[in-house]
């Protein structure tokens, strides 16, 4: 009883130390990667248009970054004579804040800063807050590119946001747990790859996700906020110097921070053959490599959509938001419910056991039916969504098309 | 209580309730607005504090991450964007003070009388029967963490023993969201087109030389014949 | 009724997607345009002014600052105004050499300027480079072969400046043979791209009433459905000798203009194939060995000389006095009458549209100022 006093202090400072490591390590870390990402970005889109990209500063331009921060951060920092200074001034903090507190669950391999029970709400209510710092920067500013920028991006972000949510869903339906922790653990079955993005249901829900998180990063064809060629820079056309690179830091790991995630929820995370046999350190090792290997393909995909293809018009973007996206991840939570009964239903609907016998990981009868079941359903739903969404042209004379009616 | 929760407590309530008191006070109404999501996220920050993460996160998701946007594209686009703010206080502050205070008098004071004199020992209570269910649930051992309504539950009770209110609610905003659909659709038939070139061609070709109305405004075709 | 407020905003001069320091002043509601402005003069270099002070072959180099992408076309439609009217022949092989130079602009001038109207369509510049990589290749043979990349000051009154060697022809035939490979490219992967249908299809639509009452020409009106090309309509150089098509569009849209020019490359590269063939057996020199270019005196008198550029009709209109300048010098520059549509081509549409359809105009402040 008497030393109990010392034994909490003692807690405390651990508990203090080890969160102040952790929290360097994922700012560090989120850094890091940001910087990363800009160099292998740019390296990657050169390639794809014939051009070196940048390869002077440091082995193979990988300094080029540092030299890039060093270079923002000596600028002067400007804030329009007119503008709302503090509300200026918040703005980028805002945006990054929100991401970094995003980073405070998200995995990194089967490595987990904190382990929180509703961990894949938690990354999407914080990283929800960028609205707000677009908003702020938009208005702060008092420039009507700027204002149209945040305006822009406030509304596709919220309109993103639920077929975001949604396509989540199936994947919290299969693993039964909001905790990203429990959700990459439930993913390590079958030698590793009981990945989700291999059944039909979780396939669907990815590229969905996929496509929502692009819009989600500002990622082409969906980089409307700041359309450089439309309206200057959105909601970054006033700002310079370090508020322009917190912007694009925060902008970058957000970007980061999705691959993470959807290399965490739909490709099993850092599980691939050999984590679970390897143990804990070279396990956590080998899964940390698997982890990144997804995470930065993930990304290259992006920066090919990135180098492929031109934008979307803000009218067009938010019809395909809710005529598109929104009813085929709609159907989706519906096929993932069958999905989730016929392969896990037992005493629940006995007529299933009947059938396809009783529900085991090794019932390969039940997970047959399911995938052809929940294939059905979503490609008839897929082809009813084009079906409805786009009329042939052929159907339109062309008097319709010259009044506008075709798009 | 630990006396550190009790700092941290006294701090996230002082800027719940001073950005609360700069929601009314401040003249520009986008401040009013930025206030209100700081104190959104305050309040936020208390629920995680009483531990119920679940509640903190929808907060953070639904009122500052949406309901406040809301609120500030609602301005945005109704009022003049660029101009100085207005005042925010009319003359009968006193009447709308006055009514706050009432209600908040009329929940918090029976609230005090009832229990007041053994809210410890209800809170005592409280957790010692939270703790029994931990155990019952964890298979008779206590479990390190004691989970205070958890998601489960919430899920639970919202499928169960308030399905009715649930669904009376999700009704209400179906039909609020269909009569927000019917509205706009309405006003978009009234609005104002600018007709491009290929349709103005089109509609010279059909006969229709200048489809103004009386403000000089374009009008589509359509709602002419509807008329 | 319902009325949003509007707001002005000015895109340029200083802008990513203004193809140069040109100004529209943009009155959108919502994100609907409603009235458009454009302001232009930025680029003013007092050209026709400076026209009537030079003599006529200093005033050759001055030709190349109008449409800085196709200065060799400059050139050519300059020389034809003069000979016209000083009466100069021209010898077979230099009209070659000159419908060459002319069609690799084509090429390189169509190559950029559906780059650019990708890059104002938001493609992080992939096709601009791709297109850019072709030019830079014909820039290379222009700069071989007259000493300028850009600013050529290839022709000269009664022919060109210099006789073009076995090395340019073969070095044409190698870049030739890459060619079709990037127009199949570009094709592929532009032509039925989902995004770029949804972006250009029944955007900036110009009908073709209008656009002949605009008297547009060149790409613009091609797109419109209107099969006018000074090529054909008016046979320059010894364009009749060969065997190429008129692409034409149906809708007028930004897709219609996009395809003419995907497809003039093609014919461009037959035109090309043609002359390189036919080159060898035209008679005479790279130029009229009589022409005093110095000291050239034209007669009292007036010309009026048109090429098709890529861009649309360039004329040049000369009026001489009998002295060594011109008396009148006029440019009829296509960018400029062509950009005299974008306002109404623009209205009704939504803002991000209208820099696609400025795109799709294909416009170069050099020549639209002057």
């Amino acid at each position: 009883m008497t030393y109990w006093p010392v034994i909490a202090v003692d807690a405390w400072i651990g508990l203090v130390l080890v969160s102040i490591i952790k929290v360097t390590l994922i700012l560090v870390g989120g850094s890091l990667g940001m910087m990363f990402l800009t160099w292998y970005e740019r390296r990657a889109i050169a390639y794809m248009q014939d051009r070196r990209g940048p390869n002077r500063v440091g082995p193979q331009g990988l300094l080029q970054p540092v030299s890039e921060a060093i270079k923002t951060m000596t600028k002067e920092d400007i804030t329009p004579l007119d503008a709302d200074r503090v509300v200026h001034f918040l703005a980028p903090v805002v945006m990054l804040g929100a991401t970094v507190l995003a980073f405070a669950v998200i995995p990194w391999g089967n490595l987990f800063p904190s382990s929180l029970r509703v961990g894949v709400l938690f990354i999407f209510a914080v990283t929800g807050l960028h609205t707000v710092g677009m908003l702020m920067a938009g208005w702060g500013s008092n420039n009507k590119f700027a204002l149209l920028g945040g305006m822009r991006g406030v509304a596709q972000m919220v309109s993103y946001e639920i077929p975001l949510l949604m396509a989540l869903l199936p994947i919290i339906l299969l693993s039964g747990s909001l905790s990203l922790t429990d959700i990459v653990t439930r993913q390590g079955d079958w030698y590793g790859f009981g990945w989700y993005v291999f059944s039909p249901v979780g396939l669907t829900a990815f590229i969905t996700f996929f496509i929502a998180a692009l819009a989600e990063g500002e990622r082409t064809p969906f980089d409307i906020p700041e359309a450089d060629s439309e309206i200057v820079a959105g909601y970054l056309t006033e700002y310079g110097g370090m508020k322009f690179a917190v912007f694009y830091l925060s902008n970058y790991m957000t970007n980061l921070a999705l691959c993470f995630i959807m290399a965490s929820l739909f490709l099993g995370g850092g599980n691939g053959p050999g984590v679970t046999a390897l143990g804990t350190v070279l396990g956590g090792l080998l899964s940390l490599v698997y982890f990144f290997i997804k995470a930065l393909a993930l990304f290259f995909l992006m920066v090919l959509i990135r180098g492929t293809v031109p934008r979307l018009r803000v009218d067009q973007l938010m019809g395909f938001a809710w005529k598109f996206l929104l009813p085929i991840v709609l159907v989706n939570v519906f096929s993932t419910a069958i999905w989730v009964a016929i392969t896990r239903w037992g005493p629940q609907a006995q007529i299933f056991t009947d059938w396809f016998g009783e529900p085991a990981s090794d019932n390969y009868l039940r997970y047959g039916v399911a995938i052809v079941v929940t294939l059905i359903i979503n490609l008839l739903a897929v082809y009813a969504v084009m079906r409805i969404n786009r009329r042939q042209p052929s159907d339109l004379t062309e008097e319709e098309i010259a009044l506008g009616l075709a798009g | 209580m630990n006396y550190v929760v009790l700092t941290i407590f006294f701090l996230l309530s002082a800027l719940t309730l001073g950005s609360g008191i700069m929601v009314v006070t401040v003249k520009n109404i986008i401040h009013a607005a930025l206030w209100l999501i700081s104190t959104f996220v305050g309040v936020a920050a208390l629920y995680m504090l009483m531990e119920a993460e679940f509640l903190a996160i929808v907060q953070v998701l639904v009122y500052a991450g949406a309901v406040s946007i809301l609120v500030l594209f609602a301005i945005m686009l109704t009022r003049q964007i660029t101009g100085t703010g207005t005042r925010q206080l009319h003359s009968r502050w006193w009447v709308a003070m006055l009514t706050a205070a009432a209600l908040f008098g009329g929940v918090i004071v029976p609230t005090v009388w009832q229990q007041g004199s053994s809210w410890d020992k209800t809170a005592s209570d409280a957790q010692a029967i939270l703790v029994q269910q931990a155990t019952e649930a964890n298979g008779g051992t206590r479990p390190e963490i004691i989970p205070v309504a958890g998601t489960e539950e919430l899920g639970a009770a919202l499928m169960g023993e308030y399905l009715l209110p649930f669904e009376v609610v999700s009704l209400l905003l179906t039909a609020a969201l269909i009569g927000a659909i019917l509205i706009a659709f309405e006003e978009r038939t009234r609005r104002r087109r600018v007709l491009t070139l290929a349709e103005e061609l089109a509609l010279r070709k059909r006969g229709i030389v200048e489809p103004h109305d009386e403000e000089g405004a374009v009008v589509p075709v359509d709602a002419e014949q509807a008329v | 009724m319902l009325k949003t407020e509007e707001l002005q905003v000015n895109i340029g001069p200083q802008h990513p997607s203004t193809h140069g320091v040109f100004r529209m002043l943009v009155t959108v509601d919502g994100e609907t345009l409603v009235d458009l402005k454009p302001v232009f003069g930025y680029l003013h270099r007092n050209h026709e002014q400076l026209g009537e002070v030079n003599s006529y072959l200093q005033n050759m180099p001055f030709t190349d600052r109008l449409d800085y992408f196709n200065s060799m076309v400059n050139n050519h439609a300059y020389a034809r105004a003069v000979e016209q009217l000083a009466g100069i022949e021209v010898p077979e092989r230099a009209q070659y050499i000159r419908v060459i130079m002319d069609e690799l602009s084509r090429i390189l001038n169509h190559a950029s300027a559906l780059g650019f109207l990708l890059g104002d369509m938001g493609a992080w510049q992939t096709s601009l480079l791709w297109g850019l990589r072709e030019r830079e290749k014909i820039l290379d043979l222009f700069e071989y072969v007259s000493g300028a990349r850009m600013m050529c000051n290839y022709s000269r009154f009664g022919g060109v400046a210099r006789d073009i060697d076995d090395y340019f022809i073969s070095e044409v035939k190698k870049l030739m043979q890459g060619l079709p490979r990037y127009f199949d490219e570009f094709e592929r992967l532009l032509v039925e791209n989902e995004i770029l249908l949804v972006r250009a299809k029944g955007v900036g639509v110009l009908p073709k009433e209008l656009a002949l009452s605009y008297s547009v020409t060149g790409p613009l009106l091609r797109g419109s459905g209107v099969p006018y090309d000074v090529r054909k309509a008016e046979p320059y150089a010894v364009y009749d000798r060969f065997d190429f098509d008129i692409p034409v569009g149906t809708v007028g849209d930004v897709y219609d203009r996009f395809l003419v020019r995907v497809e003039e490359m093609r014919q461009s590269y037959r035109i090309l194939e043609q002359a390189l063939q036919q080159m060898p057996e035209a008679e005479g020199g790279h130029i009229n060995p009589k022409v005093k270019q110095q000291s050239l005196k034209p007669p009292v008198g007036e010309s009026y000389a048109r090429v098709e550029s890529p861009k649309g009709e360039l004329g040049f209109y000369l009026v001489s006095d009998g002295s060594g300048s011109a008396y009148r010098y006029k440019v009829r520059a296509p960018s400029f009458i062509n950009l005299s549509a974008l306002a109404d081509m623009c209205k009704g549409y939504k803002i991000a549209d209208v820099v696609v359809i400025l795109g799709s105009i294909d416009i170069v402040m050099g020549e639209v100022d002057r």
